[in-house]
């Protein structure tokens, strides 16, 4: 025979209330926590408030950056500055002018007593380098650098002549110096280079030499012009350009592991250069080509 | 009138373990069943499109929200990105086109779910940049396809010599403007968000924009003959000249990307 037993309403709770918890525990875990949509629409119109009041100091940015062209940029003059610093302090051997024979350098007719002869002074050869003490930007027109340029140095060359009829020949110090301003412009290459490329135009290289040739004493000085873009190479200034993204290769297999990466090469458009104040300013529009 | 006295009502062990399993299958397994969404997967009718957007939506404030304050806090703390010796700016819709190139592109959330990239949605905010990517998603676990939207933020950082655009991965939903909409996909989306949101980032692998940050530059010599007096053959020997630039910040703002990179070291050889 059974004896009925009574379960109070306390021990029928301690059942179903862990089970209750316990179910809504594994309810919660096998599905997507979503907040209500009411929740979700509260959250927003507070953020809506914060965003606003946090992106108000950001505007004054935002005003100063904006452009019309997809990409800008933006070099600052001193950066140029600082490469013909460093063009000019770290190496010594910026120019090196060899003397080919020049014959004559000089010469002067002479009559002593109806004997007439003729001194004169050639150059046989040397070899003279040059360092570039100073190179500095001092100005900017249009797309125009001005750059000044202060180039010195001394060696000796072999000379020889005849004076008064009497062959000689010395080794004499000549020094030769350049101070002048230059014109460099600025250009877009289509790889997205940035280049200064040297306007044509003259600058005179002065050269100084004083000759004691079997008692024939000559200062010689003399302005050389040279033609500075046949002197100067353009430089190459830095500018961030790109012309290609690197995209991932679509994956055959599930992997975690490794990528590979293809070029997707990007063609520049109607590139603008220009200087505004200390910054040249390189603006494009970018077109992404087939692989 | 006598007072109604209630006393608990005697219940027996037979009665209790009659009831017992009835118990146990509303209070238990009943939401474990809805939950898992394999009850109301069948039904088809567990797809809350209102309450997805409405989620997604504050879930990308909430991260724009943070961003715009971190971008303040930056530049009020730091420098104006305009004292920077370089500075690239990206405009949005660059940047756009720029993801957008991954159209089409296929890859895989798990070893039995394939996706396809249909499109990409991209917006920059002050701080933060955004793409949704929607997906094509083939579960072979579930024998379903769905599709997607997952929302990333775009990372933009300095990797080596390019800039790198990641994407980070904080919400995963059904596209609800998808035809054909399965509600399998919230049993996919679970999946993806429980085990492998965390993980997700490596199988949507970044872009790379080369910006060459290390570059050897050759400055041509020259040698220009000069006739005259004297006769000079000058020369100006090649000359390298090696940049040295490292980023200094990658800045978001509303319309546009701003890249700001010093010059760390210039050297001439």
């Amino acid at each position: 025979m059974v004896i009925p037993r009574v379960i109070s309403p306390r021990m029928h709770a301690a059942v179903l209330i862990p089970a209750i918890l316990l179910s809504l525990l594994l309810s919660a875990c096998s599905s997507i926590d979503l907040p209500s949509q009411e929740e979700s629409e509260a959250k927003i119109r507070r953020l809506r408030t914060e965003i606003a009041r946090a992106e108000q100091p950001l505007h004054i940015y935002e005003r100063r950056f904006r452009g019309e062209r997809d990409a800008v940029s933006t070099l600052r003059t001193d950066v140029v500055n600082r490469i013909f610093g460093a063009v000019a302090s770290q190496r010594s051997d910026d120019l090196i002018i060899a003397f080919p024979p020049t014959r004559p350098l000089l010469s002067e007719r002479k009559s002593v007593l109806g004997i007439r002869y003729t001194n004169h002074l050639d150059i046989d050869s040397g070899v003279v380098t040059l360092n570039l003490r100073r190179a500095e930007l001092v100005s900017t027109r249009g797309s125009a650098l001005r750059v000044l340029l202060e180039i010195e140095g001394a060696g000796r060359i072999s000379v020889s002549g005849r004076y008064t009829g009497l062959p000689a020949s010395s080794s004499p110090r000549i020094a030769l110096s350049l101070r002048d301003t230059v014109s460099m412009d600025l250009q877009a290459g289509k790889d997205g280079t940035l280049m200064l490329v040297p306007r044509r135009g003259e600058v005179m290289l002065h050269a100084t030499l004083y000759v004691k040739l079997a008692g024939w004493e000559i200062p010689w000085n003399e302005d050389i012009p040279l033609r500075i873009d046949e002197l100067l190479a353009p430089v190459s200034l830095p500018a961030l350009i790109s012309t290609s993204i690197k995209l991932p290769v679509p994956a055959r297999e599930y992997s975690d592991e490794s990528y590979e990466f293809v070029d997707v090469p990007i063609r520049l458009r109607d590139p603008v250069l220009f200087l505004e104040g200390d910054r040249i300013r390189y603006t494009f529009d970018c077109e992404f080509m087939k692989p | 009138m006598c007072p109604i006295i209630r006393t608990p009502r005697p219940v027996n062990r037979a009665e209790t373990a009659r009831l017992m399993p009835v118990v146990l299958a509303i209070t238990i397994l009943l939401p474990i069943l809805q939950g898992c969404g394999l009850v109301s997967s069948i039904a088809g009718g567990n797809v809350d499109r209102a309450r997805y957007a409405k989620a997604r939506e504050a879930a990308s404030l909430e991260a724009r929200y943070l961003a715009a304050l971190r971008l303040s806090d930056r530049l009020v703390r730091g420098d104006d990105p305009e004292n920077a010796d370089l500075v690239l700016r990206l405009e949005e819709d660059l940047l756009r086109r720029m993801v957008q190139q991954l159209r089409g592109r296929a890859g895989w959330i798990d070893a039995e779910t394939r996706y396809v990239i249909d499109s990409l949605d991209t917006e920059l905010h002050h701080g933060s940049a955004f793409v949704a990517l929607y997906l094509s998603v083939r579960s072979e676990g579930y024998d379903v396809d769905v599709g997607l939207v997952m929302d990333c933020i775009l990372a933009l950082t300095p990797d080596g010599d390019a800039l790198r655009v990641d994407f980070e991965p904080y919400n995963v939903s059904p596209d609800v403007s998808a035809p054909g909409l399965l509600s399998a996909a919230e049993d996919i989306i679970a999946d993806v968000i429980r085990v492998r949101l965390g993980t997700l980032k490596e199988q949507f692998p970044p872009i790379g924009l080369p910006l060459g940050f290390d570059e050897l530059v050759a400055v041509d010599g020259t040698t220009t003959r000069v006739r005259g007096t004297p006769n000079l053959v000058i020369t100006a020997p090649r000359r390298l000249v090696d940049y040295r630039l490292r980023v200094h910040d990658v800045l978001v703002f509303d319309s546009f990307a701003l890249v700001t990179v010093n010059l760390e070291s210039l050297r001439v050889r």
